[in-house]
């Protein structure tokens, strides 16, 4: 019988780390591509991910349960990533040389849809350079656009993580797309341009 | 209609969330406008892109190291204090030691941070919990509710949170007349509790209303709340300057029963609240947490466990701390851009990390009390 993520709480409250455990593998996959999204590096992602998971067991116990367990842990997610890139501001600059020297296959990403190999290198180039670009915006804009878009929170339940109005959630969402939008159509310009001169070829203009 | 407006409605209306009235408006506008249709097309595949973006499988070490970090956590116990208590509580421990008084005296210490913007909530469970009482209130003081309970939405006028400056030392206040209903709403969780005398939880109530008005006037409780990532420096200017009160309430309540530590585990549970702390010795305080917003009923329901005799309430102002927190921060977040802008120097490194640990340890504290001010401190004394 699968139990419910208040039930798995419950039990983890009193100790049963199986119960936490199942937790943890419930949502590992969305902490650790928060953090991934978030940090743009494994090394970064993998102590992030971490470091939720482990102030997530501290707070068990304040977990009151008015907001969904879900809701409740992106929300430690989100502070964990706040305070993981005050540390680590320089680093967290990515610029397009940086993501170039990660190879294709070091994202290993879910899902099981069939690619061709020349549309999947293509895809995870777009990938890529979408990250970047989110790794350039302000760590404010890149986490609501994490919340809002990745996680496919609702306006009200980020209003309710980030405890702040429908109405600064609104403003902030329209904003960070805007920032994401020039980021997106800049790399856009460069990537033609790279490809011209390294004679590519525009048609492969994967942004476009 | 101007783009101008239009491009700031693009996003919400992606979504679906802007205003039903403003829609044809705005799809008319676009219609017309190739520039605004343009923009809304290249918003929308930016955000498509980043939807797209496939969820990222953790390195297959993950959870094991994951589960060999909590070992160490749980091994060093202080740092989970809370979970380490509750599972005490859970095994029952304490209800042999407390079962010895049959008369006891709990002096309740309430210690409640909240912002503003949050005292709406506060307000509201407690209007709505009232309301039913209302009527058997003096008409001054009923007058000074409704007002009061309306500041979730709108602040009172200026005149009304003067004339509830009196209200802050409710012990010299004489007892309300009038009769009220015994509560009956909130008394699941405690069994058998004597009568409680009403007049004190209709003081508190009003304490609570008079904590509320205290706030500037003028502001929506919506825009004074800082989005918590900016609340942080860095990007602060967008955080106003928020009022933070920090209320201490003592309660002595006389009591007809032994065993409190079931009652309140079960109260304080049943409030999305926990008993952080037991008391070491039968005399030690205890330290409960419950929700700032629903203080004020589990006080309610708290007072059934005895007969409230005495209680005495304080309150101070956090809001210089944090401001001066907020401050520090700042200030060695520029530092430590000046550092970072002029690469090379030697012992750099060194000094941008010890700033950096300052700063991280300021956030900390920061956060802390953010995180404190949704949920109240409630410390309790068994005599």
């Amino acid at each position: 019988m699968r139990l419910s993520d208040e039930a798995l709480v419950q039990k983890s409250k009193e100790g049963d780390l199986q119960a936490f455990d199942e937790l943890v593998r419930r949502y590992e996959g969305k902490i650790y591509s928060i953090a991934f999204r978030f940090m743009g590096n494994h090394a970064d992602a993998g102590d992030l991910a971490q470091e939720t998971f482990i102030r997530l067991y501290q707070s068990l116990a304040s977990f009151r349960g008015d907001s969904a367990f879900s809701t409740w842990l992106y929300r430690i997610a989100a502070n964990a990533c706040r305070d993981e890139l005050r540390k680590r501001q320089r680093r967290c600059v990515v610029s397009i040389e940086d993501m170039s020297v990660v190879s294709p296959g070091s994202v290993p990403v879910a899902g099981g849809v069939d690619y061709s190999p020349e549309e999947a290198v293509q895809r995870r180039e777009v990938q890529q350079q979408i990250q970047a670009c989110l790794n350039e915006l302000s760590p404010d804009h890149r986490l609501i656009l994490i919340l809002r878009e990745i996680l496919g929170m609702s306006y009200e339940e980020i209003a309710a993580s980030l405890n702040c109005s429908l109405g600064t959630v609104k403003s902030r969402i329209s904003r960070a797309r805007y920032n994401l939008k020039e980021k997106i159509k800049t790399k856009e310009e460069l990537l033609s341009e790279d490809r011209r001169l390294l004679g590519k070829g525009g048609e492969r203009n994967a942004l476009s | 209609m101007h783009c101008l407006d239009v491009r700031e409605q693009l996003s919400a209306y992606i979504d679906g969330m802007l205003d039903s009235s403003l829609v044809p408006a705005l799809e008319e506008h676009l219609a017309s406008c190739r520039e605004c249709s343009a923009e809304l097309a290249e918003l929308k595949a930016a955000v498509e892109m980043v939807r797209q973006l496939p969820e990222v499988v953790p390195p297959p070490e993950f959870r094991d190291n994951l589960r060999r970090q909590l070992l160490t956590v749980q091994a060093a116990g202080g740092e989970g204090g809370r979970t380490g208590l509750l599972r005490r509580l859970t095994r029952g421990k304490w209800s042999g030691v407390l079962a010895v008084a049959a008369l006891a005296f709990l002096t309740i210490g309430i210690t409640t941070l909240w912002y503003a913007g949050h005292g709406g909530g506060l307000i509201e469970s407690v209007s709505r919990e009232k309301a039913a009482q209302e009527s058997s209130l003096p008409a001054d003081r009923a007058k000074h509710r409704v007002a009061t309970g309306s500041a979730a939405v709108e602040h009172p006028p200026a005149g009304a949170a003067e004339g509830s400056a009196e209200g802050l030392t409710p012990a010299q206040q004489p007892a309300p007349e009038g009769e009220q209903p015994a509560p009956t709403a909130e008394t699941g969780g405690v069994r058998g509790g004597a009568a409680v005398p009403e007049t004190v939880e209709r003081q508190l109530t009003v304490q609570y209303f008079d904590m509320q008005e205290k706030q500037p006037d003028g502001q929506p409780p919506g825009d004074e709340e800082s989005f918590s990532i900016s609340a942080l420096p860095r990007s602060a200017p967008e955080a106003g300057p928020t009022t933070i009160v920090a209320v201490e309430c003592t309660v002595e309540l006389t009591a007809n029963r032994a065993d409190f530590a079931g009652p309140l585990a079960a109260l304080a549970e049943k409030y999305d609240g926990l008993v952080e702390k037991q008391p070491a010795e039968p005399d030690g305080p205890w330290i409960l947490r419950v929700p700032a917003a629903r203080v004020d009923p589990f006080v309610d329901e708290l007072g059934q466990l005895g007969r409230v005799v005495n209680r005495n309430v304080q309150q101070r102002d956090l809001a210089e701390d944090i401001k001066r927190l907020r401050e520090e921060i700042s200030e060695l977040q520029e530092q430590e851009r000046l550092l970072t802008a002029e690469d090379g120097a030697p012992g750099e490194e060194d000094e941008l990390a010890a700033l950096r640990k300052k700063i991280t340890e300021r956030q900390k504290k920061l956060v802390n009390l953010e995180e404190t001010a949704r949920l109240a401190t409630i410390k309790l004394m068994i005599k």
